[in-house]
């Protein structure tokens, strides 16, 4: 069968975050009749426990549906389901470039969001097609025709023949399939060409290895073969291929067009880079593939074990966790105040919160995170130019000439009646605005020039709390910027702790400083003595709290030698230190490291 | 004072008039005469099951606690105290305290103590102020306590004991002083401190903590009420020699020190605890569950309420015990005790944390008195 690439449809579903995508996906699923209604679990590519509850996919799943066509003919779709939040563009990115288009869902209520136009220009970026489709069209609040003009309006893609569906009700998805038979072109390439294909995703499966996803161009692979990674250099025996269905389905080659996975015993996965291209060893391609983004990591902090965590157990979850998440990097760093840990870098704050739960939920493991920070450029005064993510790393104030702060371009995108408190917080967080735009009567883009610094601490949670959740951000890196930042110190009685520095601009130090004495005297709790907090720079105190030492705990009765009920009193309080990391004299529960990080409504 | 490595006896008496509002202990209701004695006929034959088990021990203290112990009839006491020294190997000095309620005490009953051998009397005053007395739900008043103590005095009790209750919810530093003050004025050989714990389960706890109609006394008032009758005690003679208690010199209560002192003891009666032959139990607390475990004959213990600890844990209970000493544990004592380096088992450094509040003098490791204050945060880091 020659012309077995004219029934396969490689596509994406692109959307905003809670524009309905993954319940999307449940339906086509469903309406392809892979899994019974009665398996069929809520977002069922989204398997994590986590992304169910925070209904977000994190990771990206693949599936490959069998869809019978009104034409008679089957064809075979692979799903490259996405994720939609801000922090995770690279891999939206990794899975585009694996399709022929992609399905761009927007909510029929709310419109096109920062996120979709986002979204939108990734896939552009790949050259798809974009064939958009109208969500949630059961609604009262739904404005089809309107919400059709904003999408040729604003992106410039004809909507006109847009599929109306309602994928919580099962509404339009018949036609939707028969309209992605039809619209998004079948993939191209020579299945007796030179191995040619892209590796989009992997993880660690402890039986198989590696697992890779990948996206064949050109050519064939076998189990057997003797496969060459292009950018590690390195070959291996592929043991097994197959496609996702979406349980694993092996089967005897994957060819030019399809989608699906190699197992070839790969034992690190830092062997097999997502973006790498695969070939084979002996008749390797000439060129590998090229278009990936590569992905820089914007916001750092360190991860260390919590009292009583063993450093290799959490080392072993990063490293794992990294199979999962090309995105994510760690290497290893102390403190003073926290002993042995890992520096991390994360696409954003988001992405830093699920990595730190996933080391919680799935490793069960107790982990410290400290205040998430950016790269700094620190220029000092013998000329020479240091890059530093550590706020302890800071070179001595002497020998700095000046700082630079990397600078984005933020869009943000809300309902005109926000605008105002917008502008407000965007202004509190050093941002200049650069000019905005009606998108239509109702909704506004506002672009600004802002620090990373001040978007990655509580930026996010601001808008949507300032927005009742109807604002959506974007941003990227513009360009460095020198900055008046400062080192803010944070000591516990007199001693500096530098799990809590972090460096600010100038203006904030203050405020900052304020905060978190006040959130420590709410979380440390009393001591035998009293416990200074104080913010500071350098020598100048700027804030101070005091939590003030209990005078009794004691409790002096033990009638008739009941020294078991003592002892479990006793137990019970140890139980309770235990949770506390110990800086010196002071006890400090670890869940003031997070507490300093979150935004404060009443501020 | 002297701490000897013989059996403390402990007998408890779960029996009161009525029950006061701040009491969690074990005791019910009960003052007929006929089941008191009834009870004293347990006791009896609990001390005939378990005297062959320990052959060789010999007893210097024996504690009749409560409840109210002087509830019961004098004569069924001073049965259960003979069969005691028919049975078991009582030294001749031994130290013999019988609890009492002032408004249960006769001439009578104090000599039928007297006559079969109880030397000590620990009278249950907690407050020479109505006031409190009545808000306590205690059933005597301050002439009640006077009297009771002057009576014992006078009767031939050259041990006497008044325990004394602070921190009550509208108890004034003043209204405290004044009981201190009348409390030396009578010169007991031993007084018994204690702060009033608000427990659940009682009615003060519902007070406090439910209805909310009464609050808890803040630790700062408690604090200073504590260190105000220290020091009035230390001016009068008193020496402060466990958290809680104080006495003349010479009068340190034997039997309380066996606890603190890793010392065997075993408890008779319902809920009483042992710890004995490096065996740790406590007897069943139903009134009911007893008197059937003791008319089978057997020892009234549920098999689950033997506890064995690890050695590291019951180091644990050497140290958090032998710190309520004023003068703490000999270091020596606890490695022969257990053949291991205290520093080996404990890490040095928490003298460095606790600097102020726990010190080694001599070969002593002692709590210093700000450290009693918080004694429990401190005890934690040995358990």
């Amino acid at each position: 069968m020659k012309d077995y690439r004219k029934y396969i449809r490689n596509f994406s579903i692109i959307a905003h975050i809670d524009h309905g995508k993954s319940t999307l996906a449940d339906r086509i699923i469903e309406k392809t009749g892979l899994v019974n209604k009665r398996d069929m679990r809520e977002q069922f590519l989204d398997n994590m426990d986590l992304e169910r509850e925070r209904g977000i996919t994190i990771k990206l799943q693949t599936t490959r549906l069998v869809f019978r066509s009104k034409d008679g003919n089957e064809y075979v779709f692979n799903l490259i389901d996405t994720p939609g939040h801000v922090d995770f563009m690279y891999e939206v990115s990794r899975s585009l470039a694996a399709c022929e288009g992609a399905v761009l869902v927007v909510d029929a209520t709310q419109g096109v969001e920062a996120q979709t136009l986002a979204n939108v220009y990734l896939a552009m970026d790949e050259d798809l097609e974009i064939m958009p489709v109208l969500n949630k069209i059961d609604l009262p609040s739904a404005r089809p025709e309107e919400i059709k003009d904003e999408i040729e309006e604003v992106i410039g893609v004809d909507a006109s023949d847009a599929p109306l569906v309602s994928a919580k009700e099962g509404i339009g998805i018949e036609e939707l399939l028969e309209k992605i038979v039809e619209k998004i072109p079948a993939p191209e390439g020579d299945e007796n060409a030179r191995l040619k294909a892209l590796i989009f995703d992997s993880y660690y499966n402890n039986y198989k290895g590696v697992v890779i996803y990948t996206r064949i161009f050109d050519g064939t692979v076998n189990p057997g073969d003797i496969i060459r990674l292009m950018n590690t250099r390195k070959n291996y025996e592929v043991t097994e291929v197959g496609t996702y269905s979406p349980g694993p389905a092996p089967c005897s080659s994957l060819r030019a067009g399809e989608v699906g996975y190699i197992c070839a015993s790969i034992k690190h996965v830092a062997d097999a880079r997502v973006g790498d291209t695969i070939t084979l060893a002996d008749k390797p391609t000439e060129e590998p593939l090229s278009g990936y983004k590569k992905v820089q990591s914007m916001v750092f902090c360190g991860i260390y074990p919590a009292e009583g965590e063993k450093y290799d157990n959490v080392k072993d979850a990063l490293e794992k966790l990294q199979v999962n998440d090309a995105a994510f990097r760690f290497e290893p760093e102390t403190s003073t105040a926290l002993g042995f840990g890992f520096r991390c870098g994360f696409l954003g704050l988001l992405h830093m919160e699920i990595i730190v739960e996933r080391l919680e939920r799935e490793f069960d493991l107790a982990v410290i995170t400290t205040a998430p920070s950016v790269i700094y450029k620190v220029v000092k005064t013998d000329g020479s130019v240091q890059m530093i993510q550590n706020p302890s790393n800071l070179p001595d104030p002497m020998e700095i000439d000046h700082i630079e702060e990397p600078m984005v371009k933020a869009d943000i995108m809300v309902p005109r009646e926000y605008v105002g408190s917008i502008m407000e917080i965007c202004q509190e967080r050093r941002g200049k605005m650069l000019h905005m735009e009606y998108l239509t009567e109702s909704r506004v883009n506002l672009h600004y020039d802002m620090p990373l610094n001040e978007v990655i601490y509580d930026f996010f949670d601001a808008l949507k709390s300032k927005t009742r959740g109807y604002g959506s951000l974007d941003y990227e890196f513009s360009r460095y910027e020198p900055s008046k930042v400062v080192k803010l110190d944070i000591l516990l009685n007199k001693d500096m702790v530098d799990a809590f520095s972090m460096i600010v601009h100038e203006s904030k130090a203050y405020s900052r400083g304020r905060f978190v004495c006040e959130k420590l005297k709410e979380i440390i709790p009393m001591h035998q003595f009293e416990v200074p907090i104080q913010a500071s720079i350098g020598q100048k105190i700027l804030a101070r709290e005091t939590v003030r030492a209990y005078r009794k705990d004691v409790i002096a009765k033990c009638y008739g030698g009941d020294i078991s009920r003592k002892k479990k009193l006793l137990e019970k309080q140890k139980e309770g230190k235990k949770r506390m990391r110990q800086f010196g004299t002071v006890e400090v529960p670890q869940e003031a490291f997070t507490a300093v990080l979150k935004y404060d409504d009443n501020k | 004072m002297t701490i000897t490595s013989d059996i403390g006896l402990y007998i408890h008496v779960p029996f009161c008039i009525r029950k006061c509002r701040y009491c969690r202990f074990l005791s019910f209701t009960c003052s007929e005469n006929k089941l008191l004695a009834e009870y004293a006929d347990a006791l009896i034959r609990e001390i005939r099951i378990r005297y062959g088990e320990w052959p060789y021990r010999k007893i210097d203290s024996i504690y009749i606690g409560g409840g109210t112990p002087s509830i019961m009839p004098a004569e069924d006491m001073g049965r259960v105290v003979k069969e005691i020294k028919d049975n078991f190997f009582v030294s001749h000095d031994c130290e013999i305290t019988i609890e009492a309620n002032p408004a249960t005490i006769t001439e009578d009953k104090l000599k039928t103590y007297l006559d079969c051998g109880i030397n000590r009397i620990s009278i249950g005053v907690q407050s020479f102020d109505n006031a409190i007395l009545n808000f306590l739900g205690r059933v005597h008043d301050k002439n009640d306590a006077i009297s009771a103590v002057r009576l014992a005095k006078k009767t031939g009790f050259d041990n006497v004991n008044i325990d004394l209750m602070f921190g009550i919810p509208g108890q004034t530093m003043k209204m405290w002083r004044d009981s201190i003050r009348q409390c030396l004025f009578l010169r007991p050989e031993h007084i018994s401190l204690y702060s009033l714990q608000i427990e659940e389960g009682t009615p003060f706890y519902d007070m406090i903590y439910v209805d909310k109609v009464l609050s808890e006394v803040s630790e700062n008032v408690d604090r200073d009420m504590f260190s105000q009758a220290l020091m009035m005690m230390d001016d009068a003679g008193y020496h402060h020699y466990e958290i809680s208690n104080a006495s003349l010199p010479g009068f340190e209560s034997r039997h309380n020190l066996k606890y603190w002192s890793y010392n065997d003891y075993l408890g008779l009666g319902p809920g009483a605890s042992s710890f004995i032959g490096g065996q740790r139990f406590k007897n069943c607390e139903s009134v009911s569950e007893y008197l059937k475990f003791i008319k089978s004959g057997m020892p009234p213990v549920k098999p689950e309420k033997v506890e064995t600890y690890s050695e590291r844990e019951e180091m644990g209970i050497f140290v958090f015990t032998g710190l309520r000493k004023t003068e703490g544990f000999s270091i020596n004592d606890f490695e022969n005790t257990f053949k291991k380096d205290f520093f080996d088992v404990y890490d040095p450094s928490i003298l460095e944390k606790y600097k102020g509040f726990i010190e080694i003098d001599g070969l002593n490791l002692k709590l210093t008195e700000k450290g009693l204050d918080v004694s429990n945060k401190i005890m934690a880091e040995f358990v």
